[in-house]
């Protein structure tokens, strides 16, 4: 057991961009409103506008120069999408007449705008940074106080937020994990419920406890009031690392009592990869889930151009425009797309081939 | 701008009337205008009255900074604004002890305002 800990200790076997890396990214949120406002959904959209010229203006005076305004007015339709992929913007973020913007720079922490409260601080990393992410959206979280003036607060309540399920500390963190193995074996509908139970919430993609995207999870507090910042850091890393254990666990036990369907789903992947001509996204994720997989069972030779969580990435339709440098995002070049994508992803993993099988 | 009558921010327009050879105006809040009588000289020149004594009749079922009722903010589940808190705690204490799963107190960071105190 106490080796078993040793090896999952955080720090040194999840870094970025190891194929067999458990914990894929990091993200913390903060939620903050301005006092004597309405909050977002109850005001009018001149009244909008005006928070986002204010707040704008006075944050990204106390920010480092590379720092922008984003908004629907100086961003073209594939730069939207670009920062949607990103996961910097959540979907329809740039609709008309919504008046809201982001704060951008070229650093880990952004700031959104009349998202669902008047300012959202985020803190985007690869890897496992939480307390590293917290400690930077901190800093912009003072700024912020000092630059807007009032931030809606109580002693009781902490931070006061449009939504009562993010009040007190305002505090979302989450991490993503690849669990192939857990969905593989079918075993997430029973640990999403048991995460649910102590108090975390486990989404896939497109929703509670399903995934449609290559096995790809995430794992984040309910809570946000009663509990320290830290704590609920630690107890988010806490349900992240028994995740990983019962990941890791599974996939030793899918080699030992299944090694050739194992061995068969992993050349499978490759030999799509290496011939398709046309490719969609949810099959993509998923044949790069199992090359993941592979790759950690020491079944695939080679190394892929780039880590295979920034190719997930650079397969989506604004990624691939900007990559061959066509335009090809929209519904009528879905077909260009699935084009591009097979050939990018048999150029990505052109040096990749299936280990020799004694 | 508030509402001359009960000081809700909530959609307000401006009357204007003339009364005894002068032009006046109040502004008065969707609520207000429908059930006041923004035709009787009297009762505008109550309000304008109780407006320079710098009194104002609140009504008591709205929030008075965004006038929104308890009964939008239990169907929304949403208060309207910060200042909602203060002014339904009944409704609120019930949205944040099923939101935050039985918690009460905040005991993380606080803005430095309250810090330095």
């Amino acid at each position: 057991m106490r080796s078993l800990d040793k090896l999952l200790d955080f720090h040194q076997l999840y870094h970025p961009g190891k194929e067999d890396a458990i914990i894929d990214s990091c993200r913390v949120r903060l939620a903050r409103n301005l006092e004597r406002s309405p909050f977002v959904f109850r005001m009018e959209v001149a009244q909008r506008r005006e928070l986002l010229l204010r707040t704008s203006e006075a944050v990204v005076a106390q920010l480092p120069s590379d720092y922008v305004l984003l908004t629907r007015d100086n961003t073209s339709e594939e730069e939207r999408l670009f920062l949607e992929e990103l996961n910097l913007v959540p979907e329809k973020f740039f609709d008309p007449d919504s008046s809201r913007g982001i704060i951008l720079g070229n650093n880990p922490v952004s700031i959104l705008v009349n998202e669902e409260d008047h300012i959202r601080i985020q803190a985007l990393a690869s890897g496992e940074a939480l307390h590293k992410l917290y400690q930077m959206a901190y800093q912009i979280d003072e700024m912020l106080e000092k630059a807007l003036g009032e931030i809606a607060y109580r002693d009781s309540f902490g931070y006061l937020t449009a939504c009562t399920t993010n009040i007190g500390t305002g505090l979302r963190a989450s991490l993503m994990l690849h669990l192939p193995g857990l969905s593989i074996t079918q075993q997430m509908q029973k640990l999403v419920n048991a995460c649910r139970t102590l108090g975390f919430a486990i989404r896939g993609p497109h929703g509670e406890g399903s995934d449609l995207s290559g096995n790809l999870y995430q794992v984040s507090n309910q809570k946000t009031l009663g509990l320290t910042e830290e704590g609920i850091i630690a107890g988010v890393e806490r349900i992240a690392k028994k995740m990983c254990r019962f990941e890791y666990d599974c996939r030793q036990q899918l080699i030992a009592s299944m090694r050739e369907v194992m061995l068969d789903k992993v050349h499978r992947a490759l030999g799509i990869i290496h011939n398709a001509r046309l490719i969609g996204i949810p099959e993509a994720s998923g044949l790069l889930s199992i090359i993941r997989l592979g790759f950690s069972w020491k079944m695939l030779t080679g190394k892929p151009e780039l880590p295979i969580t920034e190719l997930i990435d650079n397969i989506k339709p604004a990624h691939l425009a900007k990559i061959y440098q066509k335009e090809v995002i929209g519904d009528k070049n879905e077909q260009d797309r699935d084009i591009l994508r097979a050939d990018y992803l048999r150029k990505s993993l052109s040096t990749v081939e299936v280990a020799p099988l004694n | 701008m508030p509402c001359d009558n009960c000081g809700s921010n909530l959609t307000i327009v401006v009357i204007e009337r003339e009364i005894s050879g002068k032009k006046v105006s109040i502004a008065l809040c969707e609520h207000c205008l429908s059930t006041g009588s923004p035709r009787d000289e009297g009762w505008i020149k109550g309000i304008i009255a109780r407006k320079e004594l710098g009194e104002r009749s609140p009504r008591q079922d709205i929030c008075p900074q965004c006038g929104a009722s308890a009964e939008e903010i239990t169907s929304e589940q949403k208060p309207g604004c910060p200042e909602c808190y203060d002014f339904f705690p009944k409704e609120i204490k019930k949205l944040v002890a099923s939101a935050q799963q039985g918690e009460k107190e905040h005991i993380g960071k606080k803005p430095k305002r309250y810090r330095d105190n």
